[in-house]
C-alpha cells in the first residue's frame, strides 16, 4: 500500500522559513489596521454544521465543501468561508448588541477547487464584516479599508476593481435560476459567444446584457453605463458608483481604481458594491468584497452588511516574488556560553531584542561546531561568554 | 502600444487562424516559414506562440500569454479561469453522444459505459440528465470502443459524422456547438483593454 506520510492533501501546503513570516507579517499588518480602526475579532470553529451553507443566498454547492459527520453522524462541513458562520454567531449570540457591529476574522477558509488546479484548498484569510448599516459612509469605510489593506501590503502597486450588483440583478430577476446561474457565469467570465447566445432569451434587455462585460476601465464607463441602463435599480447602482469613485478620486486613487460593471464575486449573496483587489500585473485576486444586504434573512433577520477578506497567503506569496532580492532579514546574532545554565543569558538576549537583533543560542558544546552553526544561519557575529567574561566574534 | 503575446493551437486550427489573421491585415509571412523557431514575433506588436490545445488554455491562465486561440472543446473538458472574448467562426463541429446503429442506447437498466477524449465534458453532460455513467478516456479512435465492446456510447467532437457512418456508429444527442474562440487572461484584458481590442476589432472586420 502506498503511504502519503511525506505529502500533504492536494491544495494545502507548509509555509516555511520566509513565506511563512511574510504570511504572519501581512496578517499582524491587517489585524493591527482592523483594530485600529475599532474593529473586534471573532473567532468561529473550523468545522460548522452542514446545515449552516445548505440552503439560502448563503449557499454553497456540495462538491466544494470538505464534509465530516460528528460522533452522532451528523453532517459537518469545513468552512468554506468566515461570513455565513459570523451570519450564525450574530443570530445566535450578539443580537443584543448594538449596531452597527464591526468584527474581523483571521482564520483559514477551506473550499474543493476541483476545476481550478494550483489554487488553494486552504485559504488563509483575514477580513472584517461591517453589520447593520446600509447606507454611503458603511460603503466607504469598507472601501477605505480594503484600499488601506492593499497600501500597506503593497504600497501603490494595486488595482481596486469596482462594480455593483444592481445591474447585473436588474437584467437577471425575471430568469428562472439555471438560466440565471448560467448567465452570471457567462458574464463573470466576459464570456461573448455564450452571452450572444443567452441575450436573445431576454430579448430587448439581452442587448444590454451582451454590453456589460465591456464595460470595465476608467470611470468614463460610468457615463456610457448611464445612456444603456435606465431602469431605477441601475440608475441607483450608478449613482452609488459615482459617489463611491468620486471619493477615491478626491483621494488621489484615480489610477489605483478601475471600474468593472461585470464584477461577480464567488459568492451569491451580494447585492449592493462589489469589489476585487489585485496586485499590477497579476490575475489572481488578493482581496474581495462587497455589501450583502440579504445573507441575514437566512436567519430571518434584517440586518444589512458589508465586508471583504484578503487572502493573505496569496497577499505572501506576491510579497515573496517581490521581495525576492530586497527584503532584509532580521539582523541575528549567536551566543555561544560554557555555562549550562542558559537562563542566565536572559538580560543579554533583551538587550539585543531591544536593538531589533534576534539571538540564537548556540547549544553545542564547542566552539568549532558553534562557528559552523552560526554561520550558516547567517548570524552577523557570535557573542562568547567564556568564565563569565564576555567577547565578540565578528563572521 | 504594449507587445501583445499570443498562443495558438497547432494542428487543426492552424490553418484557419493564420488565414484569419492574415485577412485582417497581419503579415503573416514568418508564421508560415517559422522554422524552427519557438517565438515569432509579427510587425513588432505580437509575440506569437504555437501550442497544443490544453497548453493554449495553460499560458493564458497563468498570463504567459495574453490571449489565444483554442477550440471551444478544450475550454469546456478544462474549464480553467480565462475570459472568453470572441466566437471566432471557424473549426465548427459539435459534441455528440454517438452509439451503435440501430441500437437504443438509453435501454435497459445497467449503468453505461462512455469512451470519450472529453471526461469532463461527457461527466457534465449526464450529470445535467441526472444519469450515472462510467468514462472510460481514450487516446485515439474514439469510434472503437463501441465496436470492440469498450463502451455503450461516446461523447465527442463531430465534424460532418462520416467517420461515426464509416463505423457503423449514429449520433444520439448533439448538445454543443464547437468553434474556435479567442481566449484572454483576467488581467491582461484589463491592463491591455487598447492592445486587445484593437485586436478583436481587426478580427471582427
Amino acid at each position: 500500500m502506498k503511504r502519503y506520510d511525506r505529502i500533504t492533501p492536494e491544495g494545502t501546503r507548509d509555509y516555511v522559513l520566509k513565506e511563512c513570516r511574510l504570511l504572519r507579517k501581512a496578517d499582524n499588518i491587517l489585524r493591527d489596521l482592523y483594530q485600529k480602526y475599532g474593529y473586534s475579532e471573532v473567532i468561529t470553529p473550523s468545522i460548522e454544521f452542514y446545515d449552516v451553507f445548505s440552503d439560502g443566498v448563503g449557499r454553497v454547492s456540495q462538491n466544494e465543501l470538505y464534509t465530516l459527520t460528528d460522533s452522532n453522524g451528523r453532517l459537518l462541513t469545513m468552512r468554506p468561508d468566515s461570513t455565513k458562520p459570523i451570519a450564525r454567531l450574530y443570530a445566535a449570540h450578539l443580537q443584543k448588541l448594538e449596531l452597527p457591529l464591526k468584527l474581523f476574522y483571521s482564520q483559514p477558509v477551506f473550499k474543493r477547487n476541483i476545476n481550478f488546479y494550483k489554487k488553494s484548498d486552504e485559504i488563509m484569510q483575514t477580513g472584517v464584516e461591517l453589520l447593520g448599516l446600509n447606507n454611503f459612509k458603511s460603503d466607504i469605510e469598507i472601501i477605505m479599508l480594503s484600499i488601506k489593506s492593499m497600501q500597506l501590503l503593497f504600497g501603490d502597486d494595486f488595482i481596486i476593481e469596482i462594480g455593483h450588483m444592481g445591474f447585473i440583478k436588474a437584467l437577471l430577476d425575471e430568469l428562472d435560476i439555471s438560466a440565471k446561474l448560467e448567465l452570471r457565469h457567462a458574464i463573470a467570465t466576459k464570456n461573448y459567444p455564450d452571452l450572444n447566445r443567452l441575450a436573445a432569451l431576454l430579448g430587448e434587455k439581452g442587448e444590454i446584457l451582451k454590453s456589460l462585460p465591456e464595460l470595465f476601465g476608467d470611470s468614463t464607463v460610468l457615463e456610457r453605463a448611464e445612456t444603456l441602463f435606465s431602469d431605477s435599480r441601475s440608475q441607483e447602482a450608478l449613482k452609488q458608483l459615482k459617489e463611491v469613485l468620486a471619493v477615491l478620486e478626491q483621494n488621489g486613487l484615480k489610477d489605483n481604481v478601475l471600474v468593472d460593471l461585470a464584477v461577480i464575486n464567488d459568492y451569491e449573496y451580494y447585492t449592493g458594491i462589489v469589489f476585487k483587489g489585485f496586485v499590477k500585473n497579476e490575475s489572481r485576486e488578493i482581496l474581495s468584497g462587497g455589501r450583502y444586504d440579504t445573507l441575514y434573512n437566512d436567519y430571518g433577520l434584517n440586518v444589512p452588511a458589508v465586508g471583504f477578506a484578503v487572502n493573505t497567503d496569496e497577499a505572501a506569496r506576491l510579497l515573496v516574488k517581490k521581495q525576492r532580492s530586497k527584503e532584509r532579514e532580521t539582523e541575528r546574532v549567536a551566543i555561544y556560553t560554557d555555562d549550562p545554565d542558559l537562563f542566565k543569558l536572559q538580560q543579554l538576549i533583551d538587550s539585543y531584542s531591544a536593538k531589533g537583533v534576534t539571538s540564537a543560542i548556540s547549544l553545542f558544546d564547542n566552539i568549532e561546531d558553534t562557528l559552523r552553526w552560526a554561520q550558516k544561519i547567517g548570524a552577523k557575529k557570535l557573542v562568547k561568554i567564556k568564565d563569565s567574561v564576555v567577547s565578540e566574534v565578528k563572521l | 502600444m504594449k507587445m501583445l503575446n499570443i498562443a495558438l493551437t497547432k494542428g487543426r486550427l492552424e490553418k484557419c487562424t493564420i488565414e484569419l489573421l492574415e485577412k485582417s491585415g497581419i503579415d503573416c509571412e514568418p508564421l508560415i516559414n517559422k522554422g524552427r523557431k519557438l517565438i515569432i514575433n509579427l510587425d513588432n506588436r505580437y509575440n506569437v506562440v504555437f501550442a497544443k490545445a490544453a497548453d493554449v488554455v495553460t499560458y493564458v491562465e497563468y498570463g504567459v500569454a495574453d490571449v489565444g486561440v483554442v477550440g471551444k472543446d478544450t475550454l469546456m473538458e478544462m474549464n480553467r479561469a480565462v475570459y472568453e472574448i470572441m466566437d471566432l467562426d471557424f473549426g465548427k463541429c459539435r459534441f455528440a453522444l454517438a452509439a451503435l446503429k440501430d441500437t437504443d442506447f438509453y435501454s435497459g437498466y445497467n449503468i453505461k459505459t462512455i469512451a470519450t477524449k472529453y471526461p469532463e465534458v461527457a461527466k457534465q453532460f449526464f450529470d445535467g440528465k441526472q444519469m450515472d455513467i462510467e468514462v472510460v478516456k481514450i487516446e485515439g479512435s474514439v469510434e472503437l470502443a463501441p465496436i470492440l465492446k469498450l463502451a455503450d456510447g461516446i461523447v465527442d467532437i463531430v465534424e460532418t459524422g462520416t467517420t461515426l457512418k464509416e463505423n457503423g456508429l449514429e449520433v444520439v444527442e448533439f448538445f454543443a456547438d464547437i468553434s474556435a474562440r479567442l481566449i484572454a487572461n483576467t488581467a491582461s484584458l484589463k491592463l491591455k483593454k487598447q492592445e486587445i481590442e484593437e485586436l478583436t476589432e481587426r478580427l471582427k472586420s
